[in-house]
């Protein structure tokens, strides 16, 4: 039985050879083939020096290449590190940096920005272009290595020695103090989650699984691990159809997507400009979502329109993947009525502790939800203070130390004792699905030199979504613009991070205990 | 036609292509990730709201806003050209 993520491609590829295990655009690449290609890069990456728990970082846009260098990361026996395409290349710099990365599989169009990444001390030290370019010329001090000599490489086997407390990939999230921090997810914690998700949405070879979310987002956890799981094959949308709401529903519809798994906001988005009514759903059976909150009118509307599916939510922190998952069946009259996050899943456990350390098991009662299980990760990369905090004893647990993760959401519980979220206790708010730290986005502006003060506030709008405000303070005397700005924190933090209104302002209101009063900044017309 | 490239323009790197010293008209604007899905419908709302135009959902798609190019082309025959006075 499988207890290493390699394993369940191992497993399935002979099972299901001849089976589409990716489709991509006009491409696509059996199990059988995806079995051996990843053996061979597998082991170029021993023969590079690449050894046991190193971690190899994958710079790709959604390609098969990418699913590729997953399963050919796994099988040497090293920890894949999905960095994001379209994210700042300081921000990339950090990253490798921090979890010590000395090998990129990427592509040609990439390597301007790998350059400008590796400018500054990093320990990368050579590229594996998973393309054919020509020519390609190696930014100074790295190694370029081509697709050609993956392709010429065994394509035995290679011994796994992997065991399932090992890590298999680091997940980056936004970091409350400016830098990202590594979420470390063993094989175990991965498991935890794939074997639940696999029998609770009951995968089936004869699935056609999306792949939307970002490799460096946890949903694309579900989607390749269960698809491999299952032998389904598994369809990333490429990155132009899924900005265009028209198209993307088309993409649904013409690729028989049977289960599709995303952010909310991609639904919305179809719902308002993807002219649904053109296309044929029905084979979209199961539709799961997660990330943020399901404006509760934009659900019915979509309910309306694919009456036939099964609608899930599902709830969990990166650090756990999901914990808790609620099947929608009604929605609630009252449209201000949040869908709950629901229930823990098989073999994951949550609770929750008010502010008396008291265990929430009433309807009246408020706390932080905790998550227990072999689902909670391992700690954040390097960081043992941040990891400590968060990561802690189990508070009713007097005997032995059993690791809980404190997930920082308030929540409450109905009636039929499904948890139902309220709010953060700190400065973590959702955009796009995507988690944000105001303070990073606060330290990237200080980061100014003619910026004194700053605050980001998230706000919604009139449809519910949630934007982002920065209120930012110049040095005496300088005068800035917003422009400017946006501009400066595009260096440092990913697009959807850049507040959507920056208002100049001469003073920042405080509390009075000193500290900056967003309240007050939030509620200011 | 000029006036319309420079004001698409200006509107892009104003709101997005934030770190690009310029944007060309033949700038990949999906691909590079200058423009997200978010991107889009704003774009689209800059666009009806400045030119006077209305855009149907199924124009909405890749070929009409790929490159600075394609969108004023876009732009351009969907509206009328002035009458020489």
């Amino acid at each position: 039985m499988a207890y290493v993520l390699p394993q369940l491609l191992i497993e399935t590829a002979p099972r299901f050879p001849e089976k589409d295990a990716v489709v991509f655009q006009e491409e696509k690449i059996s199990y059988a083939q995806l079995d051996e290609v990843s053996n061979r890069l597998a082991h170029v990456l021993k023969q590079s020096g690449v050894r046991r728990g190193d971690r190899v970082g994958i710079y790709l846009n959604k390609s098969i290449a990418s699913i590729v260098s997953i399963f050919g990361i796994l099988k040497a026996d090293a920890v894949y590190v999905p960095l994001d395409p379209f994210a700042p290349v300081k921000r990339l710099g950090y990253i490798i940096k921090n979890c010590g990365i000395e090998c990129l599989l990427s592509a040609a169009n990439k390597l301007e920005s790998i350059a400008a990444m590796v400018a500054e001390n990093s320990p990368l030290q050579r590229v594996i272009l998973t393309d054919h370019p020509p020519n390609p010329a190696a930014p100074a001090g790295l190694e370029i290595m081509g697709w050609e000599q993956v392709l010429q490489a065994s394509s035995a086997a290679p011994e796994i020695k992997s065991i399932e407390t090992d890590l298999a990939y680091i997940l980056y999230t936004s970091g409350s103090t400016g830098d990202p921090k590594g979420v470390m997810i063993s094989q175990l914690n991965a498991f935890t989650f794939i074997n639940w998700a696999h029998d609770a949405i009951k995968v089936r070879a004869d699935d056609r699984v999306s792949n939307h979310a970002p490799l460096h987002f946890d949903l694309s956890i579900f989607d390749i691990f269960a698809a491999v799981k299952a032998g389904a094959t598994l369809c990333p949308v490429p990155t132009d159809i899924a900005k265009f709401p028209g198209k993307l529903a088309e993409f649904i519809a013409r690729q028989k997507i049977s289960i599709w798994y995303s952010v909310p906001s991609a639904w919305v988005l179809m719902l308002s400009h993807g002219q649904m009514e053109k296309f044929d759903f029905s084979p979209l059976r199961t539709i799961i979502f997660a990330g943020e909150v399901f404006p509760t009118k934009h659900l019915r509307r979509l309910m309306e329109k694919i009456p036939h599916a099964e609608y899930f939510n599902w709830y969990g922190p990166t650090e756990t993947n999901v914990i808790t998952s609620y099947q929608v069946r009604e929605l609630p009259r009252d449209p201000g009525q949040p869908i709950p996050i629901g229930k823990a899943c098989n073999n994951m456990e949550v609770f929750a502790i008010d502010d008396k350390d008291r265990l929430v098991t009433a309807a009246e009662m408020e706390g932080e939800l905790l998550g227990r299980g072999s689902g909670v990760a391992q700690g954040y990369w390097n960081d043992v203070a941040k990891t400590a905090a968060l990561f802690v004893r189990n508070p009713l647990q007097p005997h032995y130390h059993d690791r809980c993760y404190r997930t920082g959401d308030l929540v409450k519980m109905d009636a039929e004792g499904n948890y139902i979220y309220l709010s953060r206790r700190d400065h973590q708010v959702k955009v796009q699905g995507y988690r944000v730290e105001l303070g990073e986005i606060e330290a990237a502006l200080l980061n100014h030199e003619e910026v004194e003060e700053a605050a980001v506030v998230a706000l919604q709008n009139g449809e519910q979504v949630t934007y982002l405000k920065a209120f930012v303070v110049p040095r005496h005397g300088r005068t800035l613009s917003s422009v400017d700005l946006m501009r400066h924190c595009a260096r440092y933090v990913p697009k959807y991070m850049i507040p959507e209104v920056v208002e100049i302002r001469e003073s920042l209101p405080k509390t009075s205990t000193g500290k900056t009063d967003k309240k007050l900044l939030a509620a200011s017309v | 036609m000029n006036e319309i490239q420079d004001q698409i323009k200006n509107y892009i790197v104003t709101k997005f292509a934030f770190d690009r010293s310029a944007l060309n008209p033949d700038d990949d604007l999906l691909n590079q990730g200058i423009v997200d899905s978010m991107g889009i419908l704003q774009l689209v709302n800059y666009i009806e709201e400045n030119f006077g135009i209305h855009i149907d959902d199924e124009e909405i798609n890749p070929d009409n806003f790929r490159t600075l190019k394609a969108l004023t082309d876009f732009v351009s025959q969907k509206k009328p050209a002035p009458q020489a006075a």
